[in-house]
This record gives structure tokens, sequence and C-alpha cells, in this order.
């Protein structure tokens, strides 16, 4: 009986666990992110005391000049904004474009254990889609069309993507194309669909195959 | 004082867990509901905006096929692509399956493009496609079929007796087939006549984008396999064709940590595109030292006096664009891209597609305007750089020789393209600073 309660009381406990939230760095943060930010902003000349990883009133003092003289909220916490004016990538959160950070988060769903032509081809359906008349003409629009992508539908998409699924996007927006021009893609051992099975495979990379 | 008994303790436990699980149950059911009944609400008005949209669209285009004047004209097909655009992000919206909406989506899509060309035309007094009159009658035919199909459903959904949540269920429980019964009623029937629109501009039914400009003779794979194997310094085996939108022969090498994938084109042999997969943990070389190397790769293509035009820097890689010159004139159509890795200066990867698609000898005429003439067209407000130079725009499916002038306007920093034939201002581009470098929009 014991034994189920604490069950059901961690399950609790892990459906009430919302997403990580991005990192922000104050007044009493510490370690390596915190390290970088003295650093870069020595390097600007905002600050001058020791770079020691230790986010303490000289480090905010300067955070504050920074984001005085680049004309952002003035509240001593680095948060995304002052970080992508610090030109520093920020570990977990939106630095991205956003764009790019969307396909990024689908690709990461969609094929992560993929070979990385495998990555960089589901990112470039999705471009590819973009601009075919039969789909939506933005990024978001053709990744949240209902029903078009499997991590959508199950909430994969909200995870966040790692620096592999994200230098595959920006690949495929710089261009990339491993599929040339495809429109589809699935994964012949489950996929059950009638419809897209019947399309005539122009390339198999990795656990997928892809269609015009 | 009397001992309570076990037996009593044990129901009183299990009376208040059934009855905390209880409210829990019916709690989370009502919570349910009302997430459920904000997303039928959400689908009930993308739903009743595609209805009205399209109702709309039919009579604005029935109104264009009789309009006598100019301003008129444009004002209605300015209207009209805000209506399509409008109609394809509600349909998409939706919860319906693809094949059951995709040629609504394409009419939609092709009706903003095609009526945003004509508005441009008929403002640069250009002159409109011969086959406009025909065209408008036509798009006018298919939107009233489109509207007959939708009537019944209509119907059914102004009134509110739709229920889009629980018609897509439905619809799920029936097995993979393609034949689908449709919220969209007939709107989405075989018998609808679209018409095609070829006209310079995105979603055209003109000549796929994906022809090359200049032919070229088949080669076989073991010579394209000797073009990727001499350009890269590296051994591939050969995969087979891919027959996409260019066919291409694909092959690959190197190691499973670090493998090597290239394609290049059946027509002509042209390398189209290779990747190296590797993790580039440092930066060792300067962005002059990665250019050096870019170019080297570049020079070896052999695709004549080549420049880097843009950059491109993340995770220790510098992508450098190319563009190709002819006379002295930049063609941004003609782009290709090498990337460097930073930590030993290998080139890690080469895209050439627009390259293939677009090089072709061009019979450029010599520039109507001179520079100065062409730097009076500019924007008062903009402080330009001392020298522009010639070049065929980067414009998407149009090739203009152009004037490109840098210039300043408030912090901004912009680039900007006059037509060297007639001074009309053909793009106005932004650099923007962005973590991976500075970007043109």
């Amino acid at each position: 009986m014991k034994k189920v309660m604490t069950c059901l009381l961690l399950l609790c406990l892990l459906l009430y666990m919302g997403s990580a939230q991005a990192a922000v760095l104050r007044r009493g943060s510490n370690g390596a992110e915190v390290k970088k930010v003295q650093q870069k902003l020595k390097e600007l000349g905002y600050y001058n005391a020791a770079v020691d990883g230790i986010f303490g009133p000289q480090t905010e003092a300067a955070v504050r000049s920074f984001q005085k003289a680049k004309g952002l909220t003035v509240d001593g916490i680095v948060g995304p904004q002052t970080m992508k004016a610090l030109g520093l990538q920020s570990s977990g959160s939106s630095n991205t474009s956003n764009e790019v950070y969307l396909l990024a988060r689908a690709v990461y769903g969609e094929s992560r254990g993929e070979p990385y032509t495998g990555m960089v081809a589901v990112a470039a359906v999705i471009l590819n889609r973009v601009d075919d008349a039969n789909f939506p003409n933005t990024i978001s629009g053709v990744i949240y069309q209902p029903g078009a992508f499997d991590v959508v539908s199950d909430g994969q998409i909200n995870l966040s993507p790692d620096e592999t699924a994200v230098r595959a996007a920006r690949d495929a927006m710089a261009g990339w194309d491993p599929t040339n021009g495809c429109l589809y893609y699935y994964n012949p051992k489950t996929a059950t669909n009638k419809w897209i099975r019947s399309k005539p495979v122009v390339v198999t990379i990795g656990s997928h195959v892809f269609c015009l | 004082m009397k001992k309570i008994h076990r037996t009593t303790v044990i129901l009183i436990v299990a009376a208040i867990l059934l009855v905390s699980v209880c409210s829990y149950g019916v709690y989370a059911d009502a919570s349910r509901k009302k997430l459920s009944l904000q997303l039928e609400n959400m689908y009930q008005r993308s739903l009743l905006e595609v209805t009205s949209g399209l109702e709309n669209i039919e009579l604005d285009i029935s109104r264009l096929m009789a309009t006598n004047d100019d301003l008129s004209a444009v004002q209605l097909l300015s209207r009209l692509a805000v209506r399509a655009n409008g109609t394809q992000i509600n349909l998409s919206q939706l919860p319906l399956k693809h094949i059951a909406i995709d040629n609504t989506i394409k009419f939609s899509n092709q009706l903003m493009s095609y009526s945003l060309f004509c508005a441009e035309k008929i403002s640069g007094g250009e002159d409109l496609p011969e086959d406009y009159n025909e065209k408008l009658q036509e798009l006018h035919q298919t939107a009233v079929t489109i509207n007959q199909g939708l009537a019944e459903v209509s119907d059914l959904i102004a009134t509110g007796r739709i229920n889009v949540t629980q018609l897509n269920t439905d619809v799920d429980k029936e097995a993979e087939n393609e034949e689908l019964p449709n919220i969209l009623g007939d709107a989405e029937n075989d018998s609808i006549k679209y018409p095609t629109l070829i006209f310079d501009g995105p979603f055209s039914d003109g000549q796929e984008d994906t022809t090359p400009k200049t032919e070229r003779e088949k080669v076989a794979p073991s010579q394209a396999q000797k073009t990727l194997e001499e350009l890269t310094g590296r051994s591939f085996d050969y995969q087979g064709e891919v027959n996409g939108e260019i066919p291409t022969y694909a092959f690959s090498g190197g190691s499973e940590e670090t493998p090597w994938q290239g394609q290049v084109t059946v027509e002509g042999g042209l390398l189209y595109w290779f990747t190296r997969t590797r993790e580039v943990t440092e930066a060792i070389l300067t962005a002059e030292e990665a250019q050096k190397k870019a170019e080297a790769f570049a020079k070896n293509l052999e695709y004549g006096d080549v420049t880097v035009v843009w950059q491109e820097q993340y995770d220790n890689m510098i992508i450098f664009n190319f563009a190709p010159q002819q006379d002295d004139i930049l063609l941004y159509p003609d782009l290709f891209k090498v990337k460097v890795a930073l930590d030993n200066g290998e080139i890690v990867g080469f895209e050439g597609r627009s390259y293939i698609v677009n090089h072709h000898e061009r019979t450029l005429t010599q520039p109507a305007l001179s520079e100065e003439q062409a730097k009076e067209k500019v924007h008062k407000s903009i402080q330009l750089e001392e020298k522009g130079r010639l070049a065929i725009a980067p414009l998407e499916n149009k090739e203009i020789l152009c004037w490109e002038f840098y210039g300043k306007l408030d912090q901004m920093q912009y680039v900007i393209y006059i037509s060297a034939a007639d001074g009309r201002e053909e793009a106005i581009l932004r650099i923007i600073s962005t973590e991976t470098g500075k970007m043109i929009m």
C-alpha cells in the first residue's frame, strides 16, 4: 500500500514539472556562464575586477553600465536580451533567431539520433514546404500545421534542441539540401499511411525515406 | 476511552482517498472540457474565416473583372492578396488531413502571389500579362465552384452545427483512406478546375526554378566521382542516383564518426553539395586566413572570376558566399557557398544549387544610367558609400542589372539596388548583425 502511494505521489510530481527555464544570471549566480559574461564585459571595458565566475556587486554594476549603454532595460540581470547584446551563447535559451530555433526544435524532435545529414535533410524538407504553393508560407506555419509532424502532436517540439540540431537547422537555412527538394519523409519501419508510402523515393538517409 | 477499531480507521482512510480521487477526477474533467471548448472555438473561428474569405475572394475577383480604373484595380488586387493570404493561414490551422486541403492552399497562395504581381505591374505602369483577363475569368470560375462546394457545409458552420474536433476524430478513426470525408465538403473535389498561372513570382506554375539555365551533357558516375574526389582530396564510394528536383549522383566516404557526404549533378558533373560532419571545437584561424582557404577551393571549381560577397560564422566554421563575375558585374543569382573549419582550415562544406540552376552566359547590356545618375535615385537621407558597383541584383525569379550601393541611415546599414536600365529602385536590403555575423535581408 505504501509503495503504491509513493509511486502515485512521484507520478504527480513528475506531471507537474514544467519545462526548464531559460538561464538567467543575477546577483548571487555563479559558474561558467557568469565567467563568460565577466570576460566579455571586461573585453568591452565595462568590468575591471576579477573574472571569477561569481556574480557580485561589481559584476552587477558592470552589467548595468552595459545595459544603459546599449539601451536595454537597466536591471543588472543578464537575461536573454542582455546575453544577446553581449554576443554570448546562452545555454538552452532562445538566443538564436526564433525561426532557426524553432526549426532546430523540430529537427531535434524528429531526427535526433539520425546521421547529421539526416537532420539537415529534415530541416530542408520543412524549408522546401515553405517555398511550395501547397503548404503554408512560414516556418511556423509549416511546422504547426495540424497533423504534419509527430513531434508537434506529441509535444516533443518543446524539448530543448542540442547544438547539433541547431547547426543542422542553420546549415539548411544556408541552403544545404541533401534531399534535392523533397517535401515528404517517413520511416518505412513505422509509417502506416498508404498514401505516403506510394510516393516514389528520392533518397534514403538513416532511417528516413524522402519523397518529392 | 473507547479504542477505535482498526477496520474503521481503514474505512475512513479509504473513504477520504475515494473522495479525493473523485474530486480530482471531476476537476480534471472540467479542465479538459474547458480546454476542449477553447480549442473548438479556435477551429470554428478559423473555419469561418476560411469560408467568408473564399466568399469575399469570389466577390473581389468579380469586381476586378468589371473595373475600368487602374487605381481601383490596384486596390482590389491588393485586398485580394491580403484575403488570399488570410485564407491560407486559417486553412492550415485546421486539423484536416493535408491532402484534403492542399489544393485550396495552393489556390490561395497562387492567388495572393499573382494578385501582387499584377498590382505591381499596374502601379509601375507596365503591361499586364496578355492572358490577364482570361485568367481572371478562370480564377473567378474556380472561386465560384469552390464556394458551391462549400455551400452545404458553410450553412452548418455558420449556425454552429459542426464540431470540428469531433469530425476530425471521426475521420481519424477511419482506416488510412485516401477518400476522406471532408469538412470542406466538395471544395477539394477533383473536378474543380484550377487555372495554370505562369508569372514572375513565387508559386508560379511556370518553369520550375530547378531546370538549369545552361544545358549540360550527362556524365557517368565515375566521372562525377572523379570530380568530387579531386576537389575534396578524399575518396568516396558511389551510393546511387538521387532523382530529386535536380538529378544527382550521391557519394559517401570517411569514417562513421566523421562521415563525408556529397552529390554531383548528372548533367554536367558539377559539384552540387558536400558536407563533412565533424565538430570543430575551437577557432584558430582568422577570418582572413579562412577566406584564403575558401578562395583556393573556389578557384579549383573553375567557375571563372569569383569573389566573396557575404559570410556567416557559427560553431567555429565560416560559410563564405561567392558570386561569379562577368565583365566586373557581380552575378548574385549564381551564388555558391564554401564552408571552412576554423581549427585547421579544412573545407568542410559546399553548396552550389543556385549556381547550377542559374548560371549561364549572359548578354549584359550596357547600363543606360551612369553610377552618378543612379545615385541620384536613392533616398536623400541615406548616406551612400563612395563607390557603387554593377550587379545582377539578388532578387527571386528575375534578373535585373543594377547599380549596387551600400549606405547608412540612422545607424542602420542598407544595400540598395537601382536598375541600370531605368533607374527604378529594384530592391532595398538591410544588413543586420546577428550572432552568426551579418545577415542581409
